[in-house]
């Protein structure tokens, strides 16, 4: 559902992603991890076609971006990082400008405006300027935006992050069911235990290269380690911070 | 309640003192200040009733009449500002609201503050003009001991007709955009104000004391509450205490009426949540809606018309946007036209031929609200620009919306320019201004268009001030280009004008009798095409560049 192939972004002398190789299936949640700056957004970007790739090609539902990039965009939905909307639109409006963009009938986007509302429970700020939402409400808004349009695949950059337990247990029950219709999701994520949980095959960037792809157990044979924290910290070379937490008499892990 | 309002009577008198409950020397001045102004209005208001009363006499009267209904109207505006901040932007509301005090009463207390806020008003400007117009007409003293009731009476008719249309409002508009209609209600009040002083000056240079007294009758509409207090006064001052009883009492039964009708909305704001968020917790049910369960049959979205509608929504109700572009239409049209009108003549000196209309008209559209609204657009995106980019459709398609959005914007204030240009300073005959009237519409997206191109070469998504989008030689860059593109279609539009008289008069020989009527219709037809053509061109080229720019932004 996803392919991506020898992916590359460069600024100047800057080489953000090197050469990155994915596949996501159908109804497979993937798991993109990897320290602060090691590329993780950058190649989400390129992935949902913010930023073109200075080389390699993504694939989304067959649908090559750079040469049919209208047609691979409307089977995807995008949640980014930082969920900045326009404040000067109600949360309805909103939702319904998505519908507009992705050319949905008007009268079923509707009540399918009015059902994700419900379910994420925003229909009493519904008529609420954007501007005036909290981080956790931009963000479901977001999320509902991202799947109106009952997309094929879903690209979600840190979905969890600002959410109130009760609305992060609702998203990870919405990307589960989501995969179980056979959707694609690849998700980035830096709660581990959200990865270890939901995520079927995790991949591991760091240092703009994918250091680490499989399933956990694939990864647990390989890294002969138990748990994916132990993994992630093996493949980023994050077990140097033992000798530094030493320093103040605190055993890493 | 008595508590609130007695802590907020401390809080006013302290002001600017220092020492806890006494005056400060700030309430004394401006005490003594308010003294001294009502002392100068008295006079001035005794010494044009005697005037008015010697050149003709009985039209003081109306004449009271008249000045009632402006202090009315003054004092209207007034309350209707204190009670607006009082009800959506007061910082105490959500404390009382907090406190064990009932709807009416945070109401009462609110009311109080109008009041009081009124009463210094009514002081200093009403009460001198009551008493001058006594002073002149001779009244008996009991006419004296009756004005602080004619005071409170006439307070009743701008306090109570401003409290309800500001309770209107809280059903009508929510809090979120209070703001935006209080900012556009003050614009066109600005705008009448500014008309009237404009204008006044050519109608009253010719005005005798009996226009003034006629002028003064048809302001006095035996229909207004202010016209029965105003023969009340009229009566206490001819020693008439009938009249002054019905003209007084009939007035304070109309600003009763009013006050009650306030009061009686207080619980359905309350209920409906206060500070004007009436549609928060429940759902529009009409035809189509989804809360009607009625899907709406029909058609599919189309981005760019929801992206379009998107930024014509996002700069009406943003006042920071709309304001620029307000203060660049005025700045142009003050340095354009105010002197012509002013002149009451329409500037038979210079009369401007179609062209230059055109000209003046498509300027002030593409120029008095492109810097704002088009050169801007992209930049307005912000951070929220990865929505765009990552929905299906092509940046052309969504820069494309951006310039149909300006369109919808500036296009009507061509067509407004061109009609107010080519009657007021052009005296254009009507073929005439209809061809200036399609061509200046015409050209908005080609200028638009540029707008957009000119913001999307170097666009500052971070600057959270809308005048700081796109850099200094950019905005440089947008001023010649938009001028060169002006100067081209009105070129454009004087050789098919020239072109399109040629042709009358040819078809005016083909056609006999009907060629009088269709002969005048070739002009504005040649000039549509001809400047719509080259604004399509410039459409084209300019989405086609910025575009092209879109791959430079990373």
């Amino acid at each position: 559902m996803i392919r991506v192939r020898g992916l590359r972004k460069c600024y100047g002398s800057l080489v953000a992603v090197d050469r990155l190789d994915l596949h996501v299936r159908e109804g497979e949640l993937f798991g993109f991890l990897g320290p602060n700056g090691a590329g993780k957004t950058t190649t989400i970007r390129m992935m949902v076609g913010i930023l073109r790739p200075t080389e390699g090609t993504v694939t989304i539902a067959g649908h090559d971006l750079a040469s049919e990039p209208v047609a691979a965009k409307a089977c995807l939905g995008y949640l980014p990082d930082e969920p900045a909307l326009y404040d000067k639109l109600t949360g309805r409006e909103f939702l319904r400008l998505v519908a507009e963009v992705y050319r949905l009938p008007l009268g079923p986007a509707d009540v399918r405006i009015t059902e994700l509302l419900e379910v994420f429970d925003l229909s009493e700020q519904a008529g609420d300027l954007l501007g005036s939402y909290s981080h956790g409400m931009r963000q479901k808004t977001a999320l509902a935006a991202a799947l109106l349009h009952d997309p094929k695949v879903l690209i979600l950059d840190e979905p969890t992050v600002g959410l109130d337990p009760k609305s992060a247990r609702l998203a990870k029950d919405i990307l589960r069911e989501f995969c179980r219709r056979g959707g694609a999701v690849f998700m980035s994520t830096h709660i581990l235990e959200v990865a270890q949980a939901m995520c079927g095959r995790v991949g591991i960037i760091d240092h703009s290269r994918l250091a680490a792809v499989g399933t956990l157990d694939e990864l647990r044979n390989a890294a002969g380690r138990a748990s994916l924290e132990e993994i992630f910290l093996r493949v980023t070379g994050g077990e140097e911070s033992a000798d530094a937490a030493r320093v103040f008499g605190v055993e890493a892990p | 309640m008595t508590a609130v309002l007695r802590a907020k009577w401390r809080m006013l008198l302290s002001l600017g003192g220092k020492g806890r409950g006494l005056p400060g020397s700030a309430s004394i001045g401006l005490a003594l200040f308010g003294l001294a102004l009502g002392v100068l209005v008295f006079f001035l208001a005794n010494g044009f009733f005697v005037i008015v009363d010697r050149v003709a006499p009985g039209s003081a009267g109306g004449v009271l009449s008249a000045m009632l209904v402006l202090l009315a109207l003054v004092l209207l505006a007034s309350a209707a500002t204190v009670a607006y901040n009082g009800f959506y932007a007061s910082s105490d509301l959500t404390l009382l609201l907090s406190w064990p005090l009932s709807p009416r009463q945070v109401f009462g207390i609110k009311l109080v503050e109008v009041l009081a806020a009124e009463a210094g008003t009514f002081l200093v400007l009403g009460l001198p003009v009551l008493a001058a117009y006594g002073a002149a007409a001779g009244a008996p003293l009991w006419f004296f001991a009756v004005l602080p009731l004619v005071a409170v009476v006439f307070h009743f008719l701008p306090t109570g007709l401003a409290l309800l249309l500001n309770l209107l409002a809280m059903r009508l508009i929510p809090a979120h955009r209070a703001r935006e209609v209080g900012l556009a209600l003050g614009a066109i009040l600005g705008a009448v104000v500014y008309g009237a002083v404009q204008l006044a000056p050519a109608a009253m240079g010719t005005a005798s004391v009996a226009d003034l007294g006629l002028a003064s009758s048809r302001l006095a509409s035996p229909y207004l509450p202010t016209t029965w207090l105003a023969d009340g006064v009229a009566g206490a001052a001819g020693g008439h205490l009938g009249a002054a009883a019905a003209g007084i009492g009939a007035s304070a039964l109309a600003g009763g009426l009013l006050l009650a009708a306030a009061l009686a909305l207080v619980p359905a704001v309350f209920a409906s949540g206060w500070i004007g968020e009436p549609r928060r917790g429940r759902t529009r049910a009409r035809a189509g809606h989804p809360a009607s369960g009625r899907p709406a049959r029909g058609r599919n979205g189309h981005p760019i018309a929801g992206l379009a509608r998107k930024e014509v929504l996002t700069v009406v109700r943003d006042a920071a946007e709309w304001s620029q572009a307000l203060y660049g239409l005025v700045f142009l049209a003050v340095l354009v036209l105010s002197n012509r009108l002013a002149a009451g003549d329409g500037g038979s000196a210079f009369r401007f031929g179609p062209v230059m209309v055109y000209f003046l008209a498509s300027f002030l559209a593409v120029m008095g609200v492109g810097p704002a609204l088009g050169v801007g657009a992209v930049a307005r995106e912000g951070k929220a620009r990865w929505f765009p980019l990552s929905a299906p459709l092509t940046r052309r398609e969504w820069l494309g919306a951006k310039v149909a959005g300006g369109v919808f914007l500036s296009g009507p204030l061509a067509a407004i320019g061109a009609l107010t240009v080519g009657l007021a300073v052009g005296h254009l005959p009507w073929h005439e201004l209809i061809a200036v009237l399609a061509a200046s519409v015409a050209a908005v997206p080609g200028g638009m268009a540029i707008s957009v191109y000119v913001g999307a070469q170097n666009p500052v998504f971070d600057a959270p001030d809308p005048r700081r989008r796109v850099t200094t030689p950019a905005g440089m860059s947008h001023f010649l280009l938009q001028a060169l593109y002006l100067g081209a279609t009105s070129l454009l539009l004087s050789l098919a004008l020239a072109a399109a008289r040629w042709a009358a008069g040819g078809f005016g020989a083909w056609l006999g009798g009907a060629g009088a009527w269709v002969g005048p219709l070739v002009g504005p037809v040649e000039a549509t095409a001809v400047v719509g053509v080259a604004s399509w061109l410039v459409t084209r080229g300019c989405l086609s560049g910025a575009t092209a720019a879109t791959d430079r932004w990373e």
